[in-house]
């Protein structure tokens, strides 16, 4: 009995998936996109796929030089998924999404709705949930086929240019899943970053670079800010890892290197309504300070380094919470949910009247902590 | 041999532990008001408080004398009862395995082979069960501590990557709706616990204290099953709820250094677990048939319930759509309250009469 | 049949019954007037030892009346030094003839004197073949069994050393000695083993591997729980655990049993080493059996069904080279492994002059120019190189990795993952399924024997490990 048993799986497992099921499709058949960019132009949605062409690639250490791999293709259609069926048609291989670094949407498209483009992602179960979501400053096409005269994939440069962008305070690093937890969201407020191209040293050659925030509500963009309310932004949202900003102080100007934030938003109720406390505590090293001397610091200065810096970042976060918040109605902090957290039973008359009244009793604390400085002068 | 064809209690609830992690890990939440995310995190409680009420008729069947099956109850009320409850438990536990390979399929066929018609895989499943089956209890139980570590450390893995995306904004405040809530998603959660009927028919099986087993086994599921949910709901958020696999929409975004996906490993790594669990349920379904009709061989029996399993599954997987809907009308909350509650009641019941009515017969005989 | 009076007669019988072999040697000649035969197999007794010790004295002592004499006086006056059986029965004289011994027939004597003579060529004491050591002894068996005996019995001088000599092969009629420590071995289990060993029913036992079967749980595992070892230092250190060894006479491997399935990774090494880099190549050991037996079916499976678990990079360098290939990848992965099977099989029992050839041919013409030409992708092969060196890590598995990687490479890449993890469920069942003699092959990691652990998985410092020695039957569900 066994042995029969061992033999019919034996054919089930050979015979029967190549005869009912083929799925496998070698790896050299497949193409492999790096990003995706998608326009939307008179109803008409083009997808541009920056891929990497295995057939033309050179092979061992010289295959991954994106000078001989990178293709571009563009399809266009009524839906992201019309377009893109077009991929094995035309190039004769099947597309392969796990490896696509961004997503690009046009300026134009993310204005109109990107609930219908997102929605082919979030079903294919072959793309990333964690791809990296930005919007282009024009067209999504231009930078997804911009020449960046690398020698790696361009996706590569523009995934670290937004990886680096978040390190460093210029733009938050939005992940799809991330993006999609908030836009999915009654309350929040989704946002990503939005990338231009600037002209490098080579005047054929262009750079991406972070120029700003889109943020979004109801699925289209509703408003962007620059880079420096980015980073106000992103203190409020506690999203800096590390950055650096330049303060004058009475004694010189200083530039101060973050080296942890943390920004800690408490929630408490009293008769005239909600308060929020958001705190933002900073530990820095003065890494520049002009003072006409070298590598001299004393406790005078340390102190005039920190008073600035605290005056520099209250303004910049409240300049960035009454744009966000009091002009535009973006709850991008999560205020709602920390409200609900806490009293889950007032939440509902906070959101009510989140944008009337809610976020009147706001205090914003910064507390910076100057850990190194310098040589201490006598 | 200290206990030929016997396992300890440490393996038959790493079956049983095994059994029940696949069913969490291809669970689709089908009705979201049930599962609403403000119980997930308290899921543990009534998870752990039901599932051990659930489990004291079945206890007591098993704590009572003889064998310690429920056919020793069956047995003294008569020979056609224990016909009839062997056919019920044995179609309870083939429906059990149905719905799990319908699940995984729907699984599978969503996640890691999209646009492929399964029916052969799960045709070769079912012949490696059958397989596994036939090699009896100590092979299960041996394979089942493995697997244990297996999942173990995938699904650390999975925890020690993810962790540090978890945001406590993404939760919801426990109790938001009431305690009914919580009660209802822990019963629902608790009646996909069919490994509980295992146990009135098991006991002789195992050596060790099944009681123990059953309270740990609880506390650990409940415990993780609790945490597990949490864990998605906090790194996840509202992505996750509008992913059908939610373990799965967890398990993308583990990645470590080069290796930025591992989510087919982990997923293949339970294709394991759902073996382990159609072995157990062919063996647990035989075990049944085997207590009220008289059996030569075991292997035909698997062979012919595999092919009921096959005709079901084959029904069920037509659709997601379809099998919610199947689901939806409360079959498996009522098989669950049938086998494991109401059933077992019953006997005891009318165990309890007969034997007061034979010891007033015998008094009135003397 | 009894002997006859006459030593003519009995000689004749002999010869026909050897069918007049050229290398039947009859010796006549007359002790004390009366006429006397030896009879032996040329090559098969020591010549010295016959002249010195059973003609000279005979010859010699020409007072000493042996037709006069009882066997008891003949034994302790005449034949000193040599060991002396009488038999009257024909056939068995013949047998004693085929066993090396020498038989002498005397004139008008009811029975014949039997000369355990036996001094036939036999291989030295070699350096262990198969199952090299780094800090270990340098002895291995040798293909007589009786010098196996004297190698273990210098290992282990302990009267508690029982050897049990057995018979087996109807025609071969085999010397098989089973051998345990009386304290350490469970007798529920030597009893077992004696019974499989009475029963075992075959004509000819020309080594140990052919009992192996005889002495397995389960003859459709992939596994045997019978293991095998050329290491007389090897078998000494399993039969302290309580393990029964078995001596083939002609083979120069002992089988050991039960064996399970963690034994496969274990070398004497281990114990010889610092203990924590003895569990680094344990571990590493056992990386190499999944290696060895899964990498291909995973790299196949991978890069057919799920891409997306390779890096970019990785990827993108892996489909480059695999675009200027003709084959499938599933294809391409059989093909050269089918070749290094080849390869292997021809480096085993090719003669030794030609191996350097066929090294280069293999080297070149599987390694460079299969490349060159295009046929084989480089990645491809640099799995199917690194399957292979693996594979020698665990030699002694070679047999059961060797059809697997086969299955799981077809299989990897005919259904992915799915496919793979139910093969792997299955030899997973497999392992479990078998109970050599009570003691689960699985164990120590199912059922899971925490006590075990610290010298079956890894390797704990031995001094602590001296004071507790984990025994076979201990490890009994």
């Amino acid at each position: 009995m066994k042995k029969i048993l061992l033999a019919l799986i034996f054919i089930s497992l050979i015979v029967l998936p190549s005869c009912m099921v083929i799925a496998g499709v070698d790896l050299s058949r497949k193409l492999i996109i790096e990003a995706i960019g998608i326009d939307k132009q008179d109803g008409i949605i083009a997808v541009s796929l920056q891929t990497l062409d295995t057939h033309s690639a050179g092979s061992g250490s010289d295959a991954s030089s994106g000078e001989d791999v990178v293709k571009i293709y563009v399809f266009t259609g009524k839906s992201v998924g019309e377009a893109l069926s077009q991929v094995q048609s035309t190039t004769g291989l099947m597309p392969l999404y796990s490896q696509a670094r961004v997503i690009v949407l046009g300026m134009e498209l993310a204005k109109e709705d990107i609930s219908e483009p997102l929605d082919f992602f979030l079903r294919e179960n072959n793309v990333r949930s964690d791809i990296l979501i930005a919007v282009a400053e024009n067209e999504a096409y231009k930078i997804v086929t911009a020449d960046l005269g690398s020698s790696m994939p361009d996706a590569v440069i523009i995934e670290d240019t937004l990886n680096y962008g978040s390190d460093n305070g210029f733009t938050p690093c939005v992940k799809l899943y991330n993006f999609m937890n908030y836009a999915l969201s009654k309350t929040d407020a989704a946002f990503c970053p939005i990338i231009g191209l600037e002209k490098s040293a080579d005047p054929e050659l262009k750079e991406p670079k972070v120029i700003g925030t889109a943020f979004f509500k109801h699925n289209a963009l509703s408003f962007t800010v620059d880079t420096e309310l980015t980073r106000g932004s992103m203190f409020l949202a506690d999203e800096i890892k590390k950055t650096s900003f330049t303060v004058e102080g009475n004694e010189g100007v200083y530039t101060l290197e973050v080296t942890s934030s943390n920004t800690r938003i408490d929630t408490d109720i009293n008769e005239n309504g909600f308060i929020f406390k958001i705190n933002v505590t900073l530990k820095c090293d003065i890494s520049e300070f002009l003072s006409g001397d070298f590598n001299q610091v004393g406790e005078k200065e340390t102190k005039d380094a920190e008073n600035a810096g605290k005056d520099h970042l209250t303004k910049l976060i409240t300049k960035s919470f009454d744009k966000i918040y009091t002009e535009n109605h973006a709850d991008i902090c999560r205020y709602y949910r920390r409200v609900l957290l806490k009293y889950p039973s007032s939440a509902n008359t906070f959101l009510e009247n989140m944008f009337i009244s809610g976020f009147v009793n706001t205090e914003i604390n910064v507390k910076i902590e100057i850990r190194r400085a310098g040589k201490e002068n006598s | 041999m200290k206990g030929k064809g016997k396992i300890s209690t440490f393996q038959f609830f790493s079956i049983l532990f095994v059994c029940r992690m696949i069913a969490f890990f291809t669970f689709i939440i089908t009705d979201r008001s049930e599962f609403s995310p403000e119980n997930r995190s308290m899921l543990f409680l009534p998870y752990i408080v039901l599932g051990l009420l659930a489990s004291v008729p079945a206890l007591i069947i098993i704590g009572k004398k003889e064998n310690g099956t429920v056919f020793d109850l069956t047995n003294r009320l008569s020979p056609k009862v224990t016909k009839l409850v062997s056919v019920i438990f044995a179609a309870a536990a083939l429906w059990s395995a149905a719905v799990s390979i319908t699940r995984f399929d729907l699984f599978m066929s969503t996640v890691m082979y999209p646009e492929t018609e399964l029916f052969a895989f799960i045709l070769l499943m079912l012949a490696a069960a059958i397989l596994i089956a036939h090699s009896g209890l100590e092979t299960a139980g041996r394979m089942s501590v493995i697997i244990i570590s297996t999942i173990g450390v995938s699904l650390a893995f999975v925890v020690i990557t993810t962790v540090n995306h978890f945001k406590y904004t993404n939760l919801s405040p426990p109790l938001l709706n009431g305690v009914l809530p919580l009660i209802k998603s822990g019963f629902s959660s608790v009646t996909r616990t069919s490994e509980l009927a295992a146990l009135l028919v098991f006991a002789p099986k195992v050596n060790g204290s099944i009681k123990k087993g059953v309270a740990v086994w609880l506390l650990l599921l409940g415990i993780i099953i609790s945490a597990l949910f949490t864990l998605i709901l906090g790194v996840t958020g509202e992505y996750g709820e509008r992913q059908m696999f939610q373990l799965y929409a967890l398990t993308v975004l583990s990645k470590i250094g080069v290796i930025e996906r591992l989510d087919a490993l982990i997923c293949a790594i339970w294709v394991l677990c759902s073996l382990t669990r159609l072995a157990f349920y062919l063996y647990t379904s035989e075990l049944f048939f085997e207590g009220g009709f008289k059996i030569k061989s075991r292997t035909p029996v698997f062979i012919a319930f595999s092919f009921i399993i096959l005709a079901a599954y084959t029904c069920l997987s037509r659709s997601v759509t379809f099998f919610s809907k199947v689901l939806s009308f409360g079959i498996n909350e009522t098989v669950f309250t049938l086998i494991i509650i109401i059933l077992p009641i019953i006997i005891l019941i009318a165990d309890r009469i007969k034997q007061r009515y034979n010891k007033s017969a015998s008094k009135s005989l003397i | 049949m009894d002997i006859y009076e006459s030593t003519e007669k009995n000689a004749e019988k002999i010869s026909e019954m050897f069918s007049n072999s050229f290398d039947l040697t009859l010796r006549e000649f007359s002790v004390n007037g009366k006429k006397a035969a030896a009879v032996s197999l040329d090559g098969m007794v020591d010549e010295m030892k016959v002249t010195e010790s059973i003609i000279k004295p005979l010859t010699d002592k020409a007072n000493f009346n042996i037709f006069n004499s009882t066997f008891e006086q003949i034994k302790k006056t005449a034949f000193k030094g040599v060991s002396i059986n009488e038999e009257n029965d024909l056939e068995k004289l013949a047998q004693s003839v085929s066993d090396g011994n020498l038989i002498l027939f005397l004139e008008d004597c009811d029975s014949a004197f039997v000369f355990s003579v036996q001094g036939f060529p036999k291989r030295g004491i070699d350096v262990p073949q198969s199952e090299q050591n780094e800090r270990g002894s340098s002895e291995s068996f040798t293909d007589n069994f009786k010098d196996n005996v004297s190698l273990l019995r210098r290992r282990l001088r302990t009267p508690k050393l029982i050897f049990v000599q057995k018979e087996i092969g109807t025609i071969s009629r085999t010397n098989v000695l089973f051998c345990y420590l009386d304290d350490r071995a469970d007798k529920e289990m030597v009893k077992k083993i004696e019974k499989r060993l009475e029963k075992t029913d075959i004509d000819t036992l020309l080594g140990s591997g052919y009992l192996a079967p005889f002495l397995d749980n389960r003859s459709t595992s992939l596994f045997s729980d019978t293991g095998f070892t050329e290491r007389p230092d090897m078998l000494a250190a399993k039969l302290t655990e309580g393990r029964i060894g078995i001596i083939v006479d002609g083979t120069p491997f002992a089988l050991i049993v039960p064996y399970l399935f963690i034994d496969y990774f274990h070398s004497l090494d281990d114990y010889m080493t610092n203990s924590l880099y003895a569990t680094f190549i344990r571990f590493l050991r056992i990386a190499c059996f999944f290696i060895s037996t899964a990498l291909p079916g995973f790299f196949v499976a991978i890069c057919v069904f799920h891409p997306e678990v390779l890096p970019s990079s990785i990827m993108l360098d892996i489909a480059t080279a695999e675009a200027k290939t003709p084959f499938s990848l599933t294809f391409e992965a059989v093909a050269i492994h089918l070749i290094y099977e080849i390869v292997r099989e021809a480096g085993l029992r090719m003669p030794v002059a030609i191996g350097h050839a066929v090294s280069i041919v293999g080297a070149l013409v599987v390694g460079d120019a299969a490349v060159t030409a295009g046929f084989i992708a480089a990645p491809m092969l640099m799995v199917v190189a690194l399957t292979a060196i693996s594979t020698a890590v665990i030699s002694k598995l070679n047999d059961s990795v060797a059809l697997i990687r086969f299955v799981l490479t077809i299989i990897g890449g005919l259904t992915g993952f799915f496919g793979l993890f139910v093969c792997i469920g299955l030899l997973l069942a497999d392992i479990c399924s078998v109970n050599p003699y009570g003691v689960p092959f699985s164990t120590p990691f199912s059922p899971f024997v925490k006590k075990s652990w610290p010298d079956a998985v890894y390797k704990r410092n031995s001094r602590i490990l001296a004071r507790n020695r984990e025994r076979i039957k201990e490890l009994e569900f």
